[in-house]
């Protein structure tokens, strides 16, 4: 996962064990390899943006989709999200909110940002992972991006 | 009002300059008065005449008034002398009956045979002796007595004389007559003589007006002081009767009292017919009917008790002898033929000076001109005029003058207008002052008086008085009238609505003032005085500097100030210190004002919000109070909010962890644990599963709180329906018996009201899972105001005794072993329901089943199933 240019799937997750298990479901369905782990919301846009650490990547190689935690510590989701959506280069990037929040709130307020889908992270694994892989299969897969 | 009398004024001017003695020269003083003395003689010397014409005739009706006040007086006199003749009579036959006990008819008649009855005493008509007989002596008197009553004891009759004629009379009570009767006692009580009242007494066949005198004869020395004694000691009476024509024929002879007065007597005071005892006029009324009688006059005489009334008229002949009555028309006639005489002689003496005359009345003819002038225009003035000399008296009066009083001008022409009956007592004063001052000079406004017209109506009117004067002097004083009748009538209609707004003014309960240009007021109403604690008679004149500290004083003069500046309308709020010393908080109106002579005031209506800035400030803070609670309420449930949020979030993400890697531990490394080690394994997972099942219940659990209700009609036949197809997949192979009946609607919120649905049929499915065929029940019914739903089951059931537990958080009564579940179910089926303003109750018997109910306030839309 060296090459930051060929990164398909970008998760943004702050709590390590979500992200391991994450992984683990994407790597059951050999979604894996091209997965990217970014720990807070600053960290997401740099990489998104090609800014700072990240300022080596090419911007147009972005990831064809991102899975995005809303509690996330510096930046939070939210706000990642808002501001991806309402930038011209960024906003074709399907997000898909992973989140454990259940509140309205949350909800609507990530829809209203643009999100592509919102799922609530169950608590139950054999459940998780069928969510996690149905997302990669069909965001990857199934989903034809813009050109 | 002005013009009439500035032209009157002008029009009298020209007569200044007529002097005689510019245009005549220097003549004599009799060629220039001679005309007007000889008149002056004249008159003199006529009024004289008329002065002693008057004189003399009035001295000769005096006169002959004496004379006739002399006859009164005589007749008068003689009556009562011969009627007390009359009474000595009677004390004679009194004495006989004292001197002797036992009187016979014979001695009595004796007795008055000497005393020559007819001839002496022509008035007399007969002299009777009356016995006083008890009742048991009735009989052995010697007489039948008559009338036959029965009574204590009689007065009859026993001796009469002139006997001849009389028998008949013998025995006669005379106590039976009541008029008699009375005279009788009152003789005996008194002891005295004493006359009847009139009676009419029979003589043939004639009735003659009379009466009778009866003196009391008592038992000899028998003590007589007191009235007891005397009616104890009573014998009887001796008595007189008179028939009046024949007592006033004895007393005058067969003439009158006088040829030329009529003369009645009447007994007691009153004039009646009935009292009527004497009567010559009627004679004279024969000769002279409907007399006008040259004097008249009464008197009164005291007849044996009883008093008598004389009247007297006297005919117009009446009076002193021929000769001394003509002697007034003598003096007036030679005074008049003496004063034209004298009148002649200076006249043909003055016609020789006609030139000289003539001359004067040349000069006298320009003051005519100009009278004539000032005539015109008085004639013409459509006001009543009227002009009075220096003394008052009436000089002349116009046209309209005479027209508006109704009196004809020579009728109040010479007369003093204070004396002529043409002004109300009431302006009389007021008249004669204001005539006072014109006579000296002085101009004053015009004033009213109350005219009484001649035909007795009255009119107020206004009275403008000028002097007119000569040589500074004034000369007559000229009295334009004007009738104000009717304005004085409009005056009071603007009294009475003055009257009617005042009373609006003063019913007001806001205190209201007006103020004058000075700060003045000028008008306060009841409220404003009861406001400042000062009567209204305190305050009209004065200004706030008066009545408060010059601080607040000059604040009010201020705000005065700028509204009579600015003439703009302002709305201020004052403080302000009432008489007892309690500041207030007003807030006054105040509006410009200005009349018709351009004159501003202020107008002020003041309402006081001492009481409602005290409400206003309870308020505010209450609602200050309000407002931070609410605030603090917002603070905990934002706090809440966060800490749901965390939960959600950072509780489950351990729950999470453990499950997805015991799991992983499954996955990978299953080969390597035995048996007892994948029970452990499932364990862990299916606890961490349940927990995370308790958060998310306990989440929507504290969501449900926050939630807004959004309002809906909702079907819950339908609702029903619907969510029990929905449970049938989640639970699959069971066989379930459900019947639905129809449901009063409800309204509230959908997905609230899904979630109690979803919750009663999950728990009814839940809990008859043990049961071969589940019966599950789903009805409505109206109790009160509510619509009562419910949902039975023959499931479990459950003890009565944690009925109150049921709807608790994390409630259970039964184990997880046996039926699964977190416990928040039923809790948010309440919850949901007192959101709603419904409640929540459940029946149930262990093993038998249980019921859950909830009620909903019934919808207006609703009573349809």
């Amino acid at each position: 996962m060296s090459d930051t240019n060929q990164v398909e799937i970008l998760l943004v997750e702050d709590n390590l064990n979500d992200a391991e298990l994450t992984l683990r479901a994407l790597k059951k369905h050999n979604l894996a390899n091209k997965v990217f782990h970014v720990k807070d919301g600053a960290e997401a846009l740099d990489f998104i943006f090609a800014r700072g650490a990240y300022g080596y990547r090419i911007m147009a190689d972005h990831p064809k989709v991102i899975f995005l935690d809303l509690k996330l510590p510096k930046v939070d989701g939210l706000e990642v999200l808002h501001q991806l959506k309402s930038d011209e280069r960024t906003k074709v990037i399907p997000i898909v909110v992973l989140t454990s929040s259940q509140e309205e709130k949350d909800v609507v307020e990530s829809y209203k940002l643009g999100v592509n889908s919102y799922i609530v992270k169950p608590v139950d694994f054999e459940n998780f992972v069928q969510a996690v892989s149905e997302l990669g299969l069909y965001w990857l897969l199934l989903n034809k991006p813009l050109p | 009002m002005d013009n009439p009398t500035n032209e009157a004024e002008r029009a009298a001017e020209p007569v200044e300059p007529v002097r005689p003695e510019e245009i005549a020269g220097p003549l004599n003083v009799f060629r220039q008065h001679g005309a007007s003395l000889i008149v002056f003689f004249i008159l003199i010397l006529l009024s004289t005449t008329v002065f002693s014409w008057y004189y003399t005739r009035k001295y000769i009706h005096h006169q002959a008034n004496l004379k006739f006040q002399n006859e009164v007086e005589e007749t008068k006199l003689l009556i009562k002398e011969r009627i007390d003749v009359y009474i000595h009579t009677l004390y004679g036959a009194q004495g006989l009956f004292y001197a002797s006990q036992t009187v016979e008819s014979d001695e009595w008649a004796l007795y008055i045979q000497t005393q020559a009855l007819g001839e002496r005493f022509p008035g007399i008509t007969a002299l009777e002796f009356i016995e006083r007989i008890p009742r048991k002596d009735k009989d052995t008197f010697g007489f039948k007595i008559y009338p036959d009553t029965d009574r204590e004891e009689y007065y009859a009759l026993k001796f009469i004389e002139p006997r001849a004629g009389n028998e008949a009379q013998i025995g006669y009570d005379l106590g039976s007559d009541t008029v008699r009767l009375a005279a009788l006692k009152e003789a005996a009580d008194s002891g005295r003589a004493t006359a009847t009242r009139r009676l009419s007494l029979t003589r043939g066949v004639a009735e003659q007006p009379g009466f009778l005198i009866c003196l009391p004869v008592y038992r000899e020395d028998a003590p007589l002081a007191t009235v007891e004694e005397r009616r104890a000691a009573l014998t009887g009476f001796v008595a007189a009767v008179f028939v009046a024509d024949d007592l006033l024929a004895g007393i005058f002879g067969k003439k009158s009292v006088h040829p030329e007065i009529g003369f009645q007597v009447y007994d007691g005071q009153s004039l009646a017919q009935e009292s009527l005892l004497y009567d010559d006029e009627s004679v004279l009324r024969t000769i002279y009917p409907n007399f006008h009688p040259r004097f008249s006059g009464t008197a009164t005489v005291d007849i044996a008790g009883r008093t008598w009334t004389l009247v007297f008229r006297a005919l117009p002949d009446f009076g002193l002898t021929p000769t001394e009555e003509k002697l007034p028309l003598l003096v007036l006639v030679g005074g008049i033929v003496f004063s034209l005489l004298l009148f002649g002689i200076l006249y043909s003496f003055v016609t020789s000076r006609s030139q000289a005359l003539s001359i004067a009345e040349g000069m006298t003819a320009k003051f005519r001109e100009s009278e004539l002038r000032y005539a015109d225009l008085i004639e013409g003035a459509p006001d009543p005029i009227i002009i009075l000399d220096r003394l008052g008296h009436v000089r002349s009066i116009n046209p309209a003058a005479e027209r508006v009083s109704g009196y004809p001008a020579r009728e109040l022409v010479g007369r003093y207008f204070a004396g002529a009956g043409a002004l109300t007592p009431s302006s009389l004063p007021k008249a004669l002052q204001e005539f006072a001052f014109s006579v000296v000079g002085k101009e004053r406004s015009p004033f009213e008086v109350e005219i009484i017209k001649r035909n007795g109506g009255h009119l107020t009117m206004e009275a403008n008085p000028r002097p007119i004067k000569r040589d500074g002097k004034t000369v007559a004083v000229q009295v334009i009238f004007r009738d104000v009748t009717e304005r004085k009538r409009a005056e009071k209609v603007l009294e009475e609505s003055r009257n009617y707004l005042d009373k609006i003014i003063n019913s007001a309960a806001d205190p209201i003032f007006v103020k004058d240009r000075k700060h003045r007021w000028v008008l306060v109403n009841d409220a404003y005085c009861f406001f400042l604690g000062h009567k209204r008679e305190e305050m009209i004149g004065k200004t706030e500097h008066d009545f408060f500290s010059k601080e607040e004083a000059d604040v009010f003069a201020e705000k005065d100030e700028s509204v009579f500046e600015s003439g703009k309308e302002d709305l201020n709020e004052e403080k302000f210190t009432d008489a007892h010393g309690v500041t207030h908080i007003i807030r006054t109106r105040r509006t410009l004002y200005e009349d018709a002579k351009n004159e501003k005031f202020i107008v002020a209506i003041i309402r006081d919000f001492t009481g409602q800035k005290l409400a206003e400030e309870k308020i505010r803070q209450l609602n200050d109070d309000l407002n931070r609670r609410n605030q603090e309420l917002i603070n905990i449930n934002k706090e809440l909010e966060a800490f749901s949020y965390s939960v959600s979030h950072d509780l489950r993400a351990p729950l999470r962890a453990i499950n997805g890697f015991a799991n992983a531990l499954l996955e990978d490394y299953a080969g390597r644990l035995d048996a007892e080690g994948h029970r452990y394994l499932d364990l862990i997972r299916t606890n961490a599963k349940n927990m995370g099942q308790l958060i998310d219940d306990l989440l929507a659990f504290s969501r449900l709180g926050r939630k807004e209700i959004q309002m809906t009609n909702i079907d819950m036949g339908e609702l029903a329906h619907d969510v029990f197809r929905e449970l049938k997949l989640i639970f699959p192979g069971r066989s379930i018996h459900l019947d639905i009946q129809p449901l009063y609607p409800a309204r509230g919120d959908m997905a609230m009201m899904r979630q109690v649905v979803v919750n009663l049929l999950s728990n009814a499915i839940k809990f008859t899972s043990k049961k071969e065929e589940a019966r599950i029940e789903v009805g409505s019914a109206v109790q009160g105001s509510d619509a009562v739903y419910f949902v039975k089951d023959n499931g479990v059931g459950f003890d009565m005794k944690y009925a109150g537990k049921l709807f608790g958080v994390f409630q259970r009564l039964h184990s997880v072993e046996e039926f699964e579940g977190t416990g928040v179910g039923l809790a948010i089926v309440q919850r949901i329901v007192h959101r709603h303003g419904g409640r929540v109750w459940a029946e149930g018997k262990m093993g038998e089943g249980a019921a859950f109910y909830f009620a909903l306030p019934l919808t207006l839309e609703g009573g349809k199933i």
